[in-house]
């Protein structure tokens, strides 16, 4: 068990987006171990699922080194602006589906990594319904 | 709705081998097996038919070997990896804490299958494979279908991500496909997916 959570808050409540609108939020990181962490990276990505091979694309990246992990100091939330694409949409398919998410990664000792998603809805394509 | 890999048990971010444990008969452990491996000079095969769950009972030893510190080379024979095990045969690195990992042996061409054997034997590297038809390898585990193991793995799935996908459907769907796993969780995705449209 990892004495650390990661916290990603999306501003916008219900969590959609249009396509071109700013994500923007903020993440942090507490705990116990929140001393511990050796690198960082914050994400925002989409990605498929569904019963085939996944598919995935990072939209936007940001690394933090450990030096810059210190000069920030996670423990407080640290603010988000990104401008988000016109595609790929958000789409929930019978067989497959787009899912974007903000995503925080954790680089700890000994290997150790740990990783939480925001997910949030991009665009207004509607999901496959039943006939 | 936002869609999630959350959204279905079944979707193969969860399902597929490299991201399951293996479920083992009560009295089974990954330490019996790996024991009994060991017993058996460290070679090995997984014999069972399709979608049993062999690759994920291979990743799921591989990966307690490694955390014991053994070299794991792993070789699956599907596609363009297909070429890749040759590699092994002039590999330097190969020595007793090798273990190499063939994921579909009976694919190999036996004058292949016999190389790498001896191969195996010369470098006193471990040879664990899977195979659907038993090979010339001491046994490690015969795999049959198993009702109560498919229950438990949809148990399993299900923790996090409730499914209107009951004890009944699991049953009737291990009975349409034959206990194959792989076509069991397809068929429960589909299902899930139709429930969850459906409310």
């Amino acid at each position: 068990m990892i004495g650390l959570n990661i916290h990603i808050r999306l501003d916008s409540d219900d969590r959609r987006y249009l396509p071109g609108e700013s994500l923007t939020g903020r993440f942090s990181v507490d705990g116990p171990e929140h001393d511990t962490v050796r690198a960082a990276e914050f994400s925002v990505l989409w990605h498929t699922t569904g019963k085939g091979e996944e598919d995935l694309a990072v939209h936007f990246f940001e690394r933090f080194s450990h030096e810059r992990i210190s000069q920030l100091d996670f423990r407080t939330p640290h603010p988000f602006e990104i401008r988000l694409p016109f595609s790929p949409q958000s789409y929930d398919g019978m067989i497959v589906k787009v899912c974007w998410c903000a995503r925080l990664r954790l680089f700890l000792p000994r290997g150790q990594e740990i990783v939480s998603e925001e997910p949030f809805r991009l665009g207004e394509t509607q999901p496959t319904l039943m006939n | 709705m936002i869609p999630s890999r959350h959204d279905n048990p079944f979707a193969s971010c969860w399902t597929q081998p490299k991201n399951q444990v293996y479920q083992f008969h009560a009295g089974e452990s990954v330490d019996l097996l790996i024991s009994c491996l060991e017993n058996q000079g460290w070679r090995g095969q997984v014999f069972g038919p399709h979608g049993i769950g062999k690759s994920t009972l291979l990743t799921t030893l591989a990966r307690e070997l490694s955390c014991r510190g053994y070299d794991i080379q792993p070789h699956s024979l599907r596609g363009a990896q297909c070429l890749r095990w040759r590699e092994f045969t002039t590999s330097p690195t190969v020595n007793r804490r090798t273990i190499v990992i063939v994921d579909g042996y009976e694919q190999l061409r036996p004058w292949s299958a016999w190389w790498l054997r001896i191969r195996c034997r010369w470098t006193g590297a471990g040879l664990l494979v899977t195979t659907h038809r038993p090979c010339s390898l001491p046994v490690l585990a015969c795999l049959l279908p198993d009702l109560e193991v498919v229950q438990r793995l949809v148990a399993k799935l299900s923790q996090h991500t409730p499914t209107s996908v009951t004890r009944s459907v699991v049953k009737a769907s291990y009975i349409a496909h034959r206990g194959n796993v792989r076509e069991i969780l397809f068929d429960l995705y589909d299902r899930h997916e139709r429930y969850r449209r459906e409310l």
